[in-house]
């Protein structure tokens, strides 16, 4: 099995005629953690979106584990990955419904923890019990911030894509959010993100996308 | 007893009344008197031809015809429903088009041989009629339910990409938005059955009795028509986007550009 997990190579993208990402390269091994650090309008989020098949290069290579990603494999790449989105309108659903409903995928339906679990992961974000009946769309901005953040750590997957996890958190919970991300030496994280607090971690390797 | 007819010249003073709703118009600059006078030509031309139609279709009552002619209407409202929905007509039609086939003849079976009773399914009173009926509300209940369904994939991509991102199945991330395009379908039929007999008077039944049929009979169709409706628009909402799923998507789980005119 290849030790390189992400690949890209000269990549091309443009949208209504803005180049968004010229010859764009990106190499991320297994275990690495990745800062694309960056202004917003940058690309960074569509380097995520690419690596998830939600968008398609005009040219270049993109490749997980040494395959280029297509639409046979894309479905199989998604279940290995864990994403947190900057944001995502759940309108009429509460925590516990989103969960169930993950959780309740056919891909995830064995891999998934407990509920206790997903009750500890409140607690280490400090939130309780109770914000699993509140509806998402209810919670602030970085409550909401915080349970994504937990959807993916239920998942137990160990490749994780981060799209602003901290820009809506406080201080004490964006070291939280960036100790733990970076403290385990299996995940791979590639984290988007023009906040300076990441780039202060040691084992992160940045690539400025301005 | 039939109703007492309506003479072409008692007609042409019926619409008379539309003067009032130009002038609503003009007053407050709707802006829609073309396209409103437009409408009421096209439907009265329309009515006219289909009542020559009917006239010979029902001398002749030869059952091929007949289904002939509802598959006619049926293609009709197809391309109505696209249309209307904003859709690609050419990625649309085939799938939409065997939804309503199969739909629109499943329940017209059922209603005129299990529910009516009568022997020649196709007999061309019944079978045009009621299939007729089961059109035009299946047609109005897939514009919204379809539009819905594709309209928010568009509008909220997030919540699905988001779903996809986290293995779920194309079926299991689009379900969300099918749940939503079913209840936008059928609230409004929900809503107005609730107020029928006491607000409205439905248009089969006071037909019937002015045709001559006893109130008590009226009301039995009625509320066998509304049940039969209420099953068609269900069937043929699921049905057409269970079915524009395969099209609408790329094999990255992604709507196809083309799909929206």
């Amino acid at each position: 099995m290849s030790d390189v997990y992400f690949r890209m190579r000269n990549i091309e993208l443009s949208f209504e005629g803005k180049r968004v990402l010229h010859d764009f390269n990106l190499t991320v091994k297994k275990g690495e953690k990745v800062l694309l650090y960056g202004d917003s309008g940058g690309g960074k989020t569509s380097v995520l979106n690419l690596l998830m098949g939600f968008l398609r290069p005009h040219s270049g290579e993109i490749m997980f584990r040494g395959e280029h990603i297509s639409k046979d494999n894309v479905w199989d790449i998604r279940r290995k990955i864990a994403y947190v989105p900057q944001s995502t309108d759940m309108s009429g659903n509460t925590v516990r419904e989103l969960i169930e409903t993950i959780t309740g995928y056919r891909n995830n339906r064995d891999k998934c923890c407990s509920m206790t679990k997903t009750i500890e992961w409140l607690e280490y974000f400090d939130m309780s019990e109770r914000y699993l009946d509140k509806h998402f769309n209810e919670l602030s901005g970085g409550e909401q911030q915080r349970v994504l953040i937990i959807i993916s750590l239920i998942l137990r997957r160990d490749i994780f894509l981060l799209d602003e996890p901290t820009a809506s958190l406080d201080t004490g919970k964006k070291n939280k959010v960036a100790d733990l991300f970076t403290g385990h030496s299996d995940w791979t994280v590639i984290i988007v993100s023009h906040d300076n607090l990441w780039r202060e971690s040691n084992n992160i390797r940045i690539i400025d996308m301005d | 007893m039939g109703a007492v007819d309506i003479t072409i010249v008692s007609l042409g003073l019926g619409f008379l009344l539309l003067l009032i709703p130009i002038a609503i118009s003009r007053i407050f600059h709707l802006g829609i008197i073309k396209s409103m006078l437009v409408s009421f030509a096209r439907m009265t031309l329309q009515l006219f031809l289909m009542a020559l139609f009917l006239k010979y279709l029902f001398e002749w009552d030869f059952g091929p015809l007949n289904i002939l002619w509802l598959i006619i209407m049926i293609i009709v409202a197809v391309i109505a429903v696209i249309r209307n929905s904003g859709l690609s007509v050419r990625i649309f039609a085939l799938p939409v088009l065997l939804a309503f086939t199969l739909s629109v003849f499943l329940i017209l079976i059922y209603f005129n041989y299990i529910i009516v009773g009568i022997e020649d399914i196709t007999e061309a009173k019944y079978f045009i009629i009621i299939g007729g009926m089961l059109l035009g509300n299946s047609l109005r209940g897939n514009i919204i339910g379809i539009t819905a369904f594709y309209k928010d994939i568009k509008r909220n991509n997030n919540r699905y990409i988001y779903s996809l991102s986290l293995g779920a199945s194309k079926f299991e991330a689009t379900l969300p938005y099918l749940r939503d395009g079913l209840r936008s379908a059928l609230k409004p039929s929900i809503a107005n059955m609730a107020t029928i007999g006491i607000v409205s008077l439905p248009g089969m039944m006071t037909g019937q009795i002015l045709g001559g049929s006893t109130p008590m009979t009226a009301i039995k169709y009625q509320i066998a028509i509304i049940v039969a409706i209420f099953t068609a628009v269900s069937i043929t909402v699921t049905l057409s986007i269970i079915l524009t799923l395969r099209h609408s998507f790329n094999g990255f789980g992604m709507l196809k550009q083309g799909i929206f005119r």
